[in-house]
Parts: structure tokens; sequence; C-alpha cells
């Protein structure tokens, strides 16, 4: 066959492959096939219970069976309470809904007293794909070149890491996190560039979903704020009075969201965060803290309860939820008092922001299991399958804050130099992706200062868990982006290009 | 691996000289089967099992606890019992169990009957006619001393014919129903009818007791200061360490200690205040720490905490001369092996609200002095006339009277006021006790009021000496972390470089395309 006959069979198969599967689909199949063996099929993978769990189970009416492992290894089934359930909310949450649906679902199909939890990660799985869609759709579309095919591998690559699909199969509250910020980020960009395709429909999924996620965890209440910058571009793509007074009533209700979750905080869970931050927050990475906070009028003994958790892991001197070490120590340590300590002591300040910044890529949580103990591993032991990419950003990304700092920095003015450009030629799609991304930085830049200020660095990685996630959605943004020529200009046009 | 080997060796024949030898030795053909029916939280139940676990720890008895529904046929008559004890917590629930009342009533041994339902062949036993009374107020009283109960109870009395040796009287408030005894031993059987952990029914209880159970030698009481940690106030600690001593007050605190950060100024200061009391006739009692969560696999974690806490103290002169410890920790195997066992003076407090077991064995021990905490609170309503008359009481175990350190100044000057003026004639350490540690390889003495060191007397002076010095923040080096850091710095430098460029190229790009649409 000459060349010209292969190349001729090349374009025919590329023709027709193209016309078949668009970008999104292989993305979304790709992502199906990756995630669905580590979830569902026996014996399936998920993540241990880290002790949390409790609050997302009796709540919801499950209940441990007998054998349920803690820390090491995953527990495939759990028991339906079948009588009145007296159990009340520790914490106010979006997450249930999710549980409750899993549940339903594993009444419907499988039995009414034993929880199956591959339903609970079907419950995640299947919107989870959607999102894949979405966002594939929204960094490739409306191209098919072999470019975007490569955009919807890299998506592949990204978010169908087993360290977030892991999640799934687990009560964290990260999963539903997750999730809705792919539909939400998706949501918008599909907005910005295609106008025409249900721009309401995915302005209400937009706000939806924000808003769900600010509900979804304590933590997330501060990001509110983020999330009311991310949704500043609406004012550009609709242009009507009325149209603005929704956006103005979306915007509300994100705030009022994050008011509501962070008013909603118990007490308790105060104390323990207050706690945590003083004893894994201000005691660390100082020499000899003890002069240190009687200057500023707590007593020095306190120092001794460095690195202490709020609940001991064994054994301890003195419980911390004593009435003592409420008035001698909670009392007098709150926000502005950690605040006023770390203004003093910036370097230390700096350190454990360093912690963080080497902590926050790594999102495989590894203090927990990942197989059932009927696999035969070893206690603890963590999943490699399909873990490259979290794996390289966790070894290779720079554990230094003042690097987050100049990263934020320059992506800044690389997204800004885009807005700019839509400015002057009076477009809209890169003014909304520039503020998408100015949120989406203040949640990498800010979360880490909140975190260590609010809880020290106590399951630090956990609380970082949004910057990971944002930080991948602005540079697989970037790469999509550079490839399909839109950095500078969002009218890019690639039909000419060879590939 | 053979190192390993061997220490473990070494530390499981410790384990089982030190766990097994005080039950072996002088407790396993004495042990006594306490049964009760239920724990019946509304009338503080497990507070009077635990005091009635302490009260015959304290008399020298081991003792083996069993349900009433979990006991099984033949226990108590295949004689590996010495006593048996019959606790009634719920009498409403009137639970029974028709093996266990047959072999009681079979068993030849102590037998001790508390509380409500007794049957009419306890009542022959003790060669007693039982007699109700309903809802009576009731004064407990004894030689000169009465306490006033707070609680009224619906009771059961014994009316005994001859040949009992009796522990108090019980007045009802009605006084047309006349008084019956409180404790009452008739050979080898004995009543109760009712239990209380505190006040002055402990301390009858307690003579009734070790009549029945043991022979513990009566005592004075020790003063103990308990709730100390090193979190507390230590002004105030090192404070009432010298007025006690002024008052002539010998006394025992009974502290918490850490096992980490003990390099920190904070732990200094902590452990010069207890050398303050330690120059002042004050003795230390190591408390166990709380318990957050425990296992079957956390006996070398708690051994290595209390070595880790008791040598920390004990490089600064701090050398406590007795473990003090929940009741609770008695019936767990873990706890009493590597907590308990290496001390032979053991001070049993009340439970914690929670008691978090690590491997509950329901076995109490006992040990060379056993020690029973009881607060002294709960007797200053104990009067003879107007007076209080704690100093009348014969106790009639190892008595430890508790008061809780002070929260503030105020209520340190009360507690001040209020123990010297009750002119008790308190237990001398200095003269009388005699302790011995053993906290991994070291071993603390006391003795005629001179502490030792593995054997080697110990100058107690007001600063440490002998403190090894310490490096604050030991780097601990991972093998990628230097290339890491350096990969980190090279990447920072190389951004700021590339940023400064990109932002000249910037503004030089935009400069040529302008100047080429300028007309020239």
């Amino acid at each position: 066959m000459t060349v010209d006959g292969l190349k001729l069979k090349w374009q025919n198969f590329w023709g027709w492959w193209a016309r078949h599967c668009s970008p999104a689909l292989l993305a979304t199949l790709l992502a199906a096939v990756i995630a669905g063996v580590l979830l569902f099929v026996p014996p399936f993978h998920g993540l241990a219970d880290n002790g949390d769990f409790y609050r997302a189970q009796f709540v919801n009416g499950l209940y441990h069976l007998k054998g349920y492992s803690m820390l090491d290894f995953v527990t495939p089934k759990l028991g339906i309470m079948q009588y009145y359930n007296d159990t009340t909310a520790a914490v106010f949450s979006s997450q249930p809904l999710f549980v409750k649906l899993a549940i339903l679902l594993n009444q419907a199909v499988y039995s009414k007293t034993v929880f199956d939890l591959r339903f609970m990660g079907l419950v995640y799985y299947l919107p989870y794909l959607g999102s894949i869609y979405l966002l594939t759709t929204a960094m490739t579309a409306p191209y098919r070149k072999l470019r975007s095919y490569l955009i919807a591998l890299l998506i592949v690559f990204v978010f169908a890491d087993s360290s977030f699909t892991l999640y799934f199969n687990s009560f964290f509250a990260e999963p539903g996190m997750l999730i809705l910020m792919l539909y939400a980020f998706a949501a918008l960009m599909l907005v910005a560039r295609r106008p025409d395709w249900h721009p309401r429909v995915l302005t209400v999924v937009y706000f939806v979903s924000i808003m769900l996620l600010i509900a979804n965890k304590q933590q997330n209440a501060p990001l509110a704020l983020s999330y009311a910058v991310t949704s500043i571009g609406l004012f550009f793509i609709f242009k009507k009075r009325a149209q603005w007074l929704w956006i103005l009533g979306g915007i509300a209700g994100i705030l009022v969201t994050g008011v509501l979750t962070y008013t909603l905080i118990t007490q308790q869970f105060n104390d323990i965060n207050q706690y945590q931050a003083f004893t894994h927050g201000v005691l660390l990475h100082t020499d000899d803290p003890s002069k240190k906070i009687a200057q500023r009028g707590v007593d020095e003994q306190y120092a001794l309860m460095r690195n202490q958790d709020y609940y001991p892991k064994n054994f301890a001197a003195i419980n911390p939820s004593a009435k003592s070490v409420k008035r001698g120590l909670n009392d007098r340590t709150g926000f502005g008092w950690i605040m006023g300590y770390y203004l003093h002591h910036y370097p230390q300040f700096h350190t454990l922001l360093d912690v963080a910044a080497g902590d926050m890529m790594i999102t495989q949580v590894k203090a927990v299991g990942d197989y059932q103990q009927a696999s035969g591993k070893p206690a603890g032991a963590q999943v490699t399958y399909f873990t490259g990419f979290s794996n390289l950003a966790g070894a290779f990304f720079p554990q230094k804050f003042s690097f987050d700092i100049l990263l934020t920095i320059a992506l800044l003015v690389v997204f800004g130099i885009g807005a700019y450009n839509d400015l002057v030629h009076k477009r809209v799609a890169n003014v909304v992706r520039f503020f998408l991304v100015m949120g989406l930085l203040t949640v990498f830049i800010f979360v880490p200062i909140i975190s260590i200020i609010g809880d020290g660095d106590a399951d630090l990685a956990k609380h970082l868990f949004m910057v990971p996630v944002s930080l991948d959605l602005i540079l697989v943004m970037f790469v999509a982006d550079l490839l399909n020529h839109r950095l500078w200009h969002s009218d890019g046009n690639i039909e000419e290009d060879e590939a | 691996m053979k190192k390993r080997l061997f220490l473990f060796m070494v530390m499981l024949l410790g384990g089982l000289l030190l766990g097994a030898l005080p039950v072996t030795a002088q407790g396993a053909s004495r042990r006594v089967l306490i049964v009760y029916d239920a724990l019946n939280p509304t009338v503080d139940g497990q507070q009077k099992l635990a005091g009635l676990q302490q009260l015959l720890a304290s008399t020298g008895a081991t003792t083996q606890t069993e349900k009433l529904s979990d006991y099984y046929a033949g226990q108590l008559t295949t004689k590996k019992y010495a006593g048996v004890v019959t606790l009634i917590n719920w009498p409403q629930g009137e639970s029974h169990n028709a093996a266990f009342t047959r072999d009681r009533q079979a068993f030849a041994g102590q037998k001790l009957h508390i509380g409500q339902q007794l049957s009419r062949a306890e009542a022959r036993q003790l060669h007693a006619v039982r007699h109700n009374i309903y809802h009576q107020q009731l004064t407990v009283t004894a030689g000169g001393q009465r306490q006033l109960l707070p609680f009224s109870e619906d009771i059961t009395v014994l009316r005994v014919k001859r040949g009992a040796r009796h522990f108090g009287q019980l007045q009802p408030q009605n006084q047309g129903i006349g008084h019956y005894p409180y404790g009452t031993v008739v050979g080898h059987a004995g009543y109760l009818p009712y239990f209380e952990a505190s006040g002055f029914s402990q301390v009858l209880a307690g003579q009734t007791i070790a009549q029945l159970f043991g022979r513990a030698p009566q005592q004075r009481p020790l003063l103990t200061i308990t709730g100390v940690t090193p979190y507390s106030n230590l002004a105030r600690l090192t404070k009432l360490a010298i007025k006690l001593n002024a008052a002539g007050i010998p006394f025992a605190v009974s502290t918490t200690s850490v096992a980490d950060n003990t390099s920190l100024r904070a732990f200094s200061r902590f452990t010069k205040a207890l050398r303050v009391v330690e120059n002042n006739q004050g003795v230390i009692f190591l408390q166990v720490p709380i318990v957050g969560a425990a296992n079957r696999q956390s006996g070398s974690l708690l051994e290595q905490t209390m070595v880790e806490e008791l040598n920390q103290l004990g490089q600064r002169q701090v050398i406590p001369v007795g473990i003090s410890a929940p009741i609770y920790w008695n019936q767990d195997r873990l706890f009493r092996r590597y907590g308990l066992a290496r001390s032979n003076n053991v001070l049993f407090l009340p439970n914690p609200d929670t008691t978090t077991f690590a491997a509950q064995d329901n076995r109490g021990a006992t040990y060379p002095r056993t020690w029973t905490g009881l607060s002294l609170h709960s007797l200053l309503t104990v009067k003879n006339g107007q007076q209080i008359a704690v100093n009348q009481l014969k106790f009639p175990v190892r008595t430890a009277l508790t008061v809780a350190f002070p929260t503030n100044q105020k209520r340190l000057v009360a507690m001040l006021r209020q123990v010297t003026r009750l002119d008790v004639g308190w237990y001398q350490p200095q003269a009388q006790l005699r302790a011995k540690i053993t906290s991994g390889s070291a071993t603390f003495g006391y003795r005629d009021g001179i502490y030792y060191l593995n054997g080697s007397p110990v100058t107690v002076g007001t600063e440490a000496t002998g403190v090894p010095n310490y490096h604050f923040s030991q780097t601990r080096h991972v093998a990628l972390d230097r290339y890491f850091k350096v990969q980190g710095n090279i990447l920072f430098v190389f951004f700021t470089i590339t940023t400064i460029v990109l932002v000249v190229f910037l503004f030089l790009g935009r400069r040529i395309y302008r100047q080429m649409f300028r007309r020239k």
C-alpha cells in the first residue's frame, strides 16, 4: 500500500472516529472503566473509617455490623437500622442527601437490612461521570481534533486518579465536594463559551452546585467568599438588568449558605478546632513555646499539650474537654488570639504554611487502608492502581508557600492578559475565565492559611482537599486553552491547524 | 531481631512476675466472687459496684465480678472462691438465677448480701428475721458519731436474735419504728441493707467487709490532694504544700504527668513544684493517665508511657511513692500488669464518667499496700453532737481521705482552714510508709522519709540536678527530604527569574507591536 493510501485510510478512520466518539465521550468512557474497576469489581476498594464516619452513618440509620474495621480495612457491609433512630446530626451538612439516596437505592435493589458500601460509591460514580463529560466538553468543544482527545486524556489522567475516586466508597464528605466543584466549573465555562447552549440551566446548575458544595462541610464556609468572586464573571455574560437581579440573588444565596454553614458549626466542633489550632499549630515548629504563650496571657504549662489531640488517641495527662482546660485554654485562645500570636511570631507561621504547602498535593489519604480485610493485604495498605498523577504531583510540586504565591501571581498575569484582550475586543469568555481562576486561586492561597489558623496541622491533608482540586482545574484549563490557542484570545481558532 | 526477642522475653517475664505474683502469692485461694444484678445508673449502681471492689481490694481480697445473669451453675461450688458477695442494685428488676441461689445456699465460705431481696434462707443463716421499712430518711450512727443520710430508702433490716456482730446502727426519722443494725456479721454470713461508696456508711461497710473477708490493720487516714495535673496552677500547689507543712499536716498529692514534651520549660516548672511538695512533708502518687482509646495491643504503649513518665520525674528528683488509679483499672488485665503492678502502694480513686478498658477481665487484684480513696467531703457531716467527728472515725482499711485540688485562691484558703481545724491524727508517710516502684530498669524507693533511686539515697533540692541537656527541634532526615528542599528552592528561583523576564518581554513586545503601526 502506498503512503497516500495509508494516509487516506487514516483520514477515513479519523473521520469515522471523530464522528462517533467525541472527546467528552472518550473521557467519560475511560473514567467509567478506570474508576468502575476500582470501585465495583470485587474485592472492591475504598477508604477505611478514620473515626469520623459515625457522623454520616448513625444519623442516616446505618450501624456497624460485627467485625467493623477502623483505619486498617474497608468494611464492605453495614447494617440498616430497622427501628427508631434517636441520633441527631452532630453537624449540619448536605452530605446526608447522598447517603440517604444510597440507602434508598440499596433498599430498592439489594436488601432492606444490609447496606453494601458500593451503593455509596454508585451514588457518587454516576454524577461523577456526568461531571467528567461536562468538563471535557467545556475544555474541548467545539473541536474534535487530535489535541482535543489529548485534552480528554489529560482530564482522565488528572480527575480519574484513584486518590480521588477511592473516596467514593467511603463516608467522607469529600467526593461530594469534588463532583460539585467539577459541575460548577464546567457549567460556568460552558455558559461563557457556548452562550447558546442552555445558558440558564447551566447557570442554575452552577449556583446549586456551589451552594451544595459550601453546605457539604463546615470547613467550606469561608469558601463562599471565593465562589462569590468566581460568580462575578456572569455579569459579563448576561447583560439585562433583570438577569443581573437573578445573578445577584445567586451570589447572595452563596454568601448566605456560607454564613449559615458557619453559624451552624456546633460548640463542640469549635472547641475541638480551637484546641487543635493551639496544640497542633501555635505550639509547633518553635523551640520552646512555654514563654511565648505566657507572654500572651496563657498559662505556660499548656505548652506541654504540644501535639495532643482533642480526643486522645491513647493516653493523656488530662482530658482536653475538662472544664479546667476550657477555662484556662479554650476561653482564652480564640480566633483573634491565634491571629495575634502568629502576627507576633511570623517565621513560625511561615514554617507552618510551608508544611501545608508540602501536604497540599498529596491527595491520597494515607492514614487509612484502601483494601478489604478479605483481600489478604496488610492493614492500611494503599492502592497504587492509577495513582500516577497524584504521585507525580505529590512528589514534584514544590513544598514552599512562597512558590504558591508566585505561581498565583504568574497565573493571574497570564489569565489577566486574556481577560484584558477580551475586554478590549468586547468578548466575554476569557473575562469569565479570569474571575473563575481568580476565585479558585483565592482557595489555593487562603485555604492553607485558614486551615492553619483554624485547626493547626491536624488533619491538614483533608482540610486542604479543595486546594488540589482547584489547582488541578486551573492547570487542566491552562493546558487545554494553550492547545486550543485560547489562552490569550477567546476567539482562537484551530480549525485550520493540522492536529 | 534477636535483641527484640530478648527484650520481649524480659518484658514478658517481668510482666508475669509483676502482674501475676500479687494475685497468685496471696490471692488465688482467697478470691471473692462479686455477683451483681444490674448496674442501674439511676441509683449510681456503677459507683456502688466500684466502691465494693475497692473495699475488697483494700482488705486484701482478690475478686471476680460477675453479672447475675452470666453466673453459671457450679461456678461457686468448685472451690475456687473463698467468699461471695451479692449486690442488689435494682430490686424492682427481681432478677433471679436459680443456679446461683442454689449454689449460694450450698456454699460454705463467707457470704455477704448487700441490698434488698434478702431471701428467707439467707436471713435464717444470719439467725435473723427480716423487716421492711419504707421511704424513711435514715441516720446512721456508731459510737458517738452520727450522719444523716441525704436520701430516703425502702430497705430491709434485720432483727437479729443471737450471736451477731454489728457495725453501726440505722435510725429512721420516725422514732416509733426503733433502730436496727447496719452491718451484721454472723459466723460466715454478713448483711448490709444498702451500700454507699462514700460517707460514714462506707467506713462502716468497710468494717463489716474487713470482719468477714480480711485482716487489714487499722490505719490512720492519709490526707491526699487529688486532681493535680501538669496544667494545674503550680503557685497554688506550692502554697498549699507550704501551708500544710506549717500546720504540721503530712499529706500526699496524686498527680498525672506527661511522657512527651518533657524538655520544655513548663515541665521543669511542674517538677520544681513537685519537689516543693516533697520538701514539705508531702509524698507523690503518680496518677495513671486518662484513657482516650485502648485495646488489647495497648499494653506495650502503656508500659512505655508509664516508664517514660516515671523516669522523667525521677531524673528530676521527683520520686513517686505509689500509683493512683481509678478503681476500674484494677478490673483490666493490661492496666493491672503495665500500670498498677509496678508499685507496692496502689491508691484507688473513684471512676470517671466514662471508663475505657483495654482488656477487661473483672478480676480485681490486690497489692502489698492497697489504699482506698474516700472523699473527705463526704465525712464532714459525720458529727458528734455539734462537732465534726472525722477525727474519731476508725478506718478499717488503708484509707486516703481525698480533697480535690482547689480551683481558686478562695477555695484554697477555705480548704486549709477546714483541714487544720479537723484535728485528725493523720498518717505519717515519713515515719510509716515504705514504698517501691519499678520503672523499666530503674527502681524507686521510699522508707523512713528518704527517697531512693536504684538503691541509692536521693537528695531533693530546690533545683533539679543531673538532668541531661536537651536539644530542641531535633531534625529527622528523610531520604529524599533534602533533595526536595533543594529542588523546591531551585524552582522558586527559576520561577522568580522567569516571571521577571516574562514581564519585561511583555512590555518590550507591546512597544514593538505598537511601533509597527506608528506612522514614521
